[in-house]
Order: structure tokens, then C-alpha cells, then sequence
């Protein structure tokens, strides 16, 4: 690990640029578009096979 | 481009690698209260979708749902319970209520579109929405009403006695409450009714037909009479389904015999079918039902119920040559079908002959909040049924 100094300054800069990125933004997107598709797939299926009775 | 590509290859390499520098500990802590904050987010996020204050801030400016709810029993009642928009309209099952979420993106581009910006394009689409959420409520049974509202729960005996009947049987079906209480928080949209009615159309596919003098013909519509051939001011409107007899013909108009009974008391603008029976026949203006060259006078009897002396009126008045039925029985047909769809929505339509013809007048009067039909049809299921109640149907109690 010693002998790498010159580019673990960069590396743990991108991990940790990356962590940053997924858990703020990617993740958080990723799962409201799911939620919303899924609310889509639903409505589609109303339309399809009619509105839930009850 | 080509950066952008590289960028994504690089960071896929550390993503599908096992890190070097950050800890498990410190990744999953991380990732943990993430998770909370956004599950925080997104539900405060939705809360905030689902309150009032947001519909409004779009459904206001149509300046109707929003101010028309203000003065029902749902905005203030002494019970102090609200009911909001969504408690109405947005479902209370997680994945229905996800469906009207994603179903709102369809409001969202109706707003950036402006589709109901104004009153007036509100109005032209109202009836299309209201049918859209009708149509929810149908396949539901009303559900979100009865989260609020149980069958089981009400008390029938305390309810008005109007309220009561209908109320039971209602709990007894497990009927859907959008069944009979449409427009329970918010005017209900104009229906057309300026559209040309089932008789109109009756009427035109007759238009053209010969008329045979001394024949009897029933009219479709309402029909203006005339004083003469020329006349262009008219004198008053025949009802649909009246007969008359033709006994000349001149140009495009025709001269008919009108077989009636008035009340001899007043101005008698009104003429009836029969005597003491209250089936309008047509309605007269003031000069005309006076001006004795227009009618001879027949027999004359007293109700006994009213006391009022009521006059047989024979009336020679003119029509323009439209469409005329000779076949009272189609009329009929129709009238009864009419009954039959309009009527049986909220229960069993009853008996034409369970009242007589002067009792279905008020009985249909109170109906008429509860149906949306054009003046013809309405003049002439009314007649229908009255031209079959007890007072003329043989097999009536
Ligand atoms: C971004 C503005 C906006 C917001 C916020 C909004 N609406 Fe709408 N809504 C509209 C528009 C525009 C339409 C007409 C859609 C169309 O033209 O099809 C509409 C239509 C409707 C309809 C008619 C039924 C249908 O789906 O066709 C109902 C009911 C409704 N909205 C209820 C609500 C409720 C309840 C809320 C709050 C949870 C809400 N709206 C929030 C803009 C909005
Ligand atoms: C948030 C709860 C809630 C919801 C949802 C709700 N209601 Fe009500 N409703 C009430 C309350 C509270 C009253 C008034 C009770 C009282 O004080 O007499 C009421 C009163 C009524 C009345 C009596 C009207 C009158 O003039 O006495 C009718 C009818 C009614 N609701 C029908 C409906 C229908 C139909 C729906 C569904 C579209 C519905 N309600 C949805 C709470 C609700
Ligand atoms: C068969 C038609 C019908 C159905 C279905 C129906 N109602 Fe009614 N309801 C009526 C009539 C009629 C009245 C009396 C209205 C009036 O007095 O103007 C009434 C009155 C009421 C009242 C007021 C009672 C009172 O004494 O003032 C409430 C509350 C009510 N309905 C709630 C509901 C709810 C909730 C549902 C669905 C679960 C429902 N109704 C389904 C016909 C119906
Ligand atoms: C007590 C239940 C109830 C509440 C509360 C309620 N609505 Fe409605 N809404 C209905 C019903 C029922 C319909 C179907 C049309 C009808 O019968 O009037 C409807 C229809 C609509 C429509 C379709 C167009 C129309 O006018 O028919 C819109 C838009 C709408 N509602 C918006 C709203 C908004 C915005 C609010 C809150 C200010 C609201 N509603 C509150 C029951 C409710
Ligand atoms: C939207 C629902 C609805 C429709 C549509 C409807 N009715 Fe009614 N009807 C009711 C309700 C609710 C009552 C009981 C409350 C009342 O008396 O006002 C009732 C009561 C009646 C009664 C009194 C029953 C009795 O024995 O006292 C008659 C008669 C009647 N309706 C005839 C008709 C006719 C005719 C039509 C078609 C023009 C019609 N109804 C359409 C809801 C409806």
C-alpha cells in the first residue's frame, strides 16, 4: 500500500465522491422513478383490466 | 461524450470493487441514515401531495370544486369532521394510492397545458372528469366514502323519513353511495341538453310524409299553434304525444281540431287531456285562450274534489307541417323505454299504474333534481305515465 501514496489520494477521493453520489442522488431517484413506475404499472392495469371493486 | 463514457467506466470500476478507503462500518452507517432521511422525505413529500393546500393551489383557480364544497355539509357540519379533497378522491390502499399518484402526472400536464385554465374550458370538461371519478367510485362501491361512512353503523331510525327507505335498502344492496348522491360536493356539470332530443329525431324522419285530411296525428315535440295560415306570432305550444285532427291544409301549414278540457275559472291558458285530470295538453297565452272565435265550448262538470267547474274546449288552431306520428303506440315505446333507463338508476321504477295521472305529477316533479332529461322527454314520460295510471289502465289496483 506504501509504495501506491501517489495515487490513493485520487482513488479515495473517487470512492468517496462516488459514495456521496449514490446514496444522495442515484439511489434516492432510482427508487422514487421505481415507485412511480410501479403506480404506473398499476393505473395501466386499471385501465387494462378495469378499476379495482372493492 | 467520450469523457462522459470514461467517467462511467471508472466509476463503475469502483463501484463493483470492494473500497479501499471508506470502512464498511462508515458505508453502511452511511448508507443507513440515508435511507432514513429518505424515507423521511418521500413520505413528507407525499403527505405534502395529499393535503388540501396543494390541490387547491391548481384546483382553485378554476375558482369551482374549491369554493362549491364551501357551502356543504363536507366543509362544516356539527359534528366538526372535515372531509378534504383526498379524503374523497385519493385512494387509501398503498398501490391505489401509488396508481392516483402516477394517474396525477395526468393533472400535472393538463396544468403546464392549461386544459381547464379558464371557467369556460372547466366547464366544457367537466362532465368528463366528473364521469372519470363516477366511474372510480361505481368499481369501488364508494369506498372512500365509507371510510368515513358505514352501513353498519347508521342508525336508521333517526334518519328523515325521505332519508330512511331509500337509505335501507341501499345498506340491504350494499349499493355504491354515488348511486343517488351524485353532486354531493360539487354542483354537478351541465348535461346537453340543448342536443337534439330521441322525439326530435322521431320527428324529422317523418318530416316530408303526406297529411290525410280528417286523420288523426299525435305531435313529437313541442309544437307552436298559430291563429292562421300566415300568422308568424304564435299563440301557444302543443305538449308531445297531443292529438289533433286535420281538417285542412294551406301551404306549409295545417289547420287541426285540438279536443280538450280547461278550468272555467280564470284565464283557463291551460288545456288537459281529460276533464279533472291534470295531463297538459298545450298552454295557451293569455289573448288566445279568450278569444272565443278560436273554440267552441262543450259540456261543463264540477270536481268534486276541487270544486272547480271545469269546460270541454274544442279548439281550431293552426301547425306548421313538421314531422307527425300517426301511431300513438311508438310514442309510447319510447316514452316507456325512457322510463324504463332514467328511472330505474336509484330503484325499481314503479308501476306506471300504482298512481293515478294526478299523483304522478308531483311524484315526477320530485324526481326531476335527480334526472337530466330535455323538456320533450320529460313532457312525455311524464304523459306516459300518466296515460297509463290507475285513472286509464284497466288492470290497475
Ligand atoms: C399541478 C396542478 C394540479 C394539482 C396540484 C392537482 N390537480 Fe387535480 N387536476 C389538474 C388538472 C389540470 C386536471 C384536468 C386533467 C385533464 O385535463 O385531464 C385535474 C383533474 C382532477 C380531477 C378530475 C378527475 C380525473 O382524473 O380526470 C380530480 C378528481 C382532481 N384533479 C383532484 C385533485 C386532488 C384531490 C388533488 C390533490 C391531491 C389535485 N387534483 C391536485 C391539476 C392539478
Ligand atoms: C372525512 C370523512 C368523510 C368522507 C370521506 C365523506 N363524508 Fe359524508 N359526511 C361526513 C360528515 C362528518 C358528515 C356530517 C355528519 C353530521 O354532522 O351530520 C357527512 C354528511 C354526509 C351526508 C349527509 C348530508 C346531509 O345533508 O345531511 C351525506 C349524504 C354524505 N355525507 C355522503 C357522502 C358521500 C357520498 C361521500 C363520498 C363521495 C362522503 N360522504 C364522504 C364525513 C365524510
Ligand atoms: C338508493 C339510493 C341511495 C344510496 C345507494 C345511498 N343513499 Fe344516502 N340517502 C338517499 C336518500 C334519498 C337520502 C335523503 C336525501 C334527502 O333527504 O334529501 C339519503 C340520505 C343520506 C344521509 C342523510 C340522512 C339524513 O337523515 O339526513 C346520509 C348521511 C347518507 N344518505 C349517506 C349515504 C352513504 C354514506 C351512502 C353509501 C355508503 C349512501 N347514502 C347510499 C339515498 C341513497
Ligand atoms: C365528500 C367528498 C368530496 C370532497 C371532499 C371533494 N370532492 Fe371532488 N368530487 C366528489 C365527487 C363525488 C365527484 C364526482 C362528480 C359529482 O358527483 O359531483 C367529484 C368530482 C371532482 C372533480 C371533477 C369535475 C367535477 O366538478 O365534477 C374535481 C376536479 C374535483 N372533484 C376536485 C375536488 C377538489 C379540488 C376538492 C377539494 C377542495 C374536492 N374535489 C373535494 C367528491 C368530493
Ligand atoms: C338519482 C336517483 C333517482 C333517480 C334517477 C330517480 N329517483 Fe325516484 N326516488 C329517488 C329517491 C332518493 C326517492 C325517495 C326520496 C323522495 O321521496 O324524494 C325516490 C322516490 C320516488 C318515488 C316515490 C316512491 C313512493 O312510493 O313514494 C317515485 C314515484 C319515484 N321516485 C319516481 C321516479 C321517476 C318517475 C324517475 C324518473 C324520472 C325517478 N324516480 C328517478 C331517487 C331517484
Amino acid at each position: 500500500m506504501n509504495q501506491q501514496t501517489s495515487s490513493t489520494g485520487t482513488e479515495k477521493k473517487g470512492e468517496w465522491k462516488l459514495f456521496i453520489f449514490l446514496t444522495v442522488f442515484l439511489f434516492p431517484i432510482l427508487a422514487t422513478v421505481s415507485v412511480f413506475g410501479y403506480g404506473f404499472v398499476i393505473w395501466m392495469s386499471h385501465i387494462l383490466f378495469g378499476l379495482p371493486t372493492h | 461524450m467520450k469523457k462522459l463514457f470514461s467517467m462511467i467506466a471508472r466509476s463503475w470500476g469502483v463501484f463493483s470493487k470492494p473500497s479501499k478507503h471508506i470502512s464498511l462500518g462508515v458505508i453502511t452507517c452511511g448508507a443507513f441514515l440515508a435511507g432514513i432521511i429518505f424515507w423521511g422525505g418521500f413520505n413528507t413529500a407525499l403527505e405534502a401531495t395529499n393535503t388540501e393546500a396543494f390541490c387547491i393551489s391548481c384546483h382553485s383557480m378554476e375558482e369551482n370544486n374549491y369554493k362549491e364544497i364551501q357551502s356543504t355539509i363536507h366543509w362544516s357540519n356539527r359534528s366538526g369532521v372535515r372531509a378534504t379533497c383526498p379524503d374523497c378522491h385519493v385512494p387509501h390502499k398503498w398501490s391505489d394510492k401509488m396508481a392516483a399518484k402516477a394517474r396525477a402526472s395526468k393533472d400535472v400536464f393538463g396544468w403546464l397545458l392549461g386544459t381547464v385554465d379558464t371557467k369556460e374550458k372547466f366547464e366544457a370538461k367537466r362532465l368528463h372528469l366528473a364521469q372519470n371519478e363516477w366511474a372510480r367510485f361505481k368499481a369501488n362501491g364508494s369506498l372512500e366514502c365509507r371510510n368515513c361512512h358505514d352501513y353498519k353503523s347508521m342508525d336508521f331510525t333517526k334518519m328523515s323519513e325521505k332519508a330512511q327507505v331509500q337509505m335501507r335498502g341501499a345498506a340491504e344492496r350494499d349499493q355504491s353511495c354515488l348511486d343517488c348522491h351524485k353532486g354531493i360536493a360539487h354542483h354537478l356539470p351541465e348535461m346537453d341538453t340543448t342536443a337534439i332530443s330521441e322525439l326530435g329525431k322521431m320527428a324529422k324522419n317523418l318530416e316530408g310524409h303526406s297529411f290525410e285530411v280528417g286523420k288523426e296525428y299525435y305531435s313529437l315535440v313541442q309544437t307552436p299553434l298559430y291563429k292562421d295560415e300566415k300568422e308568424t306570432e304564435y299563440l301557444g305550444v302543443l305538449t308531445p304525444a297531443t292529438k289533433f285532427k286535420v281538417i285542412a291544409e294551406s301551404g306549409n301549414r295545417l289547420e287541426v281540431e285540438l279536443v280538450t278540457w280547461h278550468k272555467a275559472k280564470g284565464y283557463g291558458r291551460v288545456l288537459y287531456f281529460d276533464f279533472a285530470k291534470n295531463i297538459v295538453q298545450a298552454t295557451l297565452s293569455k289573448e288566445a285562450s279568450q278569444d272565443e272565435s278560436l273554440f267552441v265550448r262543450g259540456d261543463k262538470r264540477e270536481d268534486d274534489l276541487t270544486g272547480l267547474p271545469w269546460e270541454q274546449v274544442t279548439f281550431t288552431l293552426w301547425v306548421d307541417k313538421k314531422g307527425y306520428e300517426e301511431n300513438l303506440q311508438n310514442i309510447w315505446d319510447y316514452a316507456k323505454g325512457a322510463y324504463q333507463t332514467t328511472c330505474s338508476v336509484c330503484h325499481t321504477q314503479p308501476a306506471e299504474g300504482h298512481f293515478d295521472a294526478n299523483t304522478w305529477v308531483g311524484m315526477f316533479a320530485g324526481m326531476q333534481g335527480f334526472v337530466n332529461l330535455d323538456g320533450d322527454t320529460h313532457d312525455v314520460i311524464l304523459k306516459y305515465l300518466q296515460n297509463h295510471s290507475s285513472d286509464y289502465s284497466k288492470d290497475a289496483h
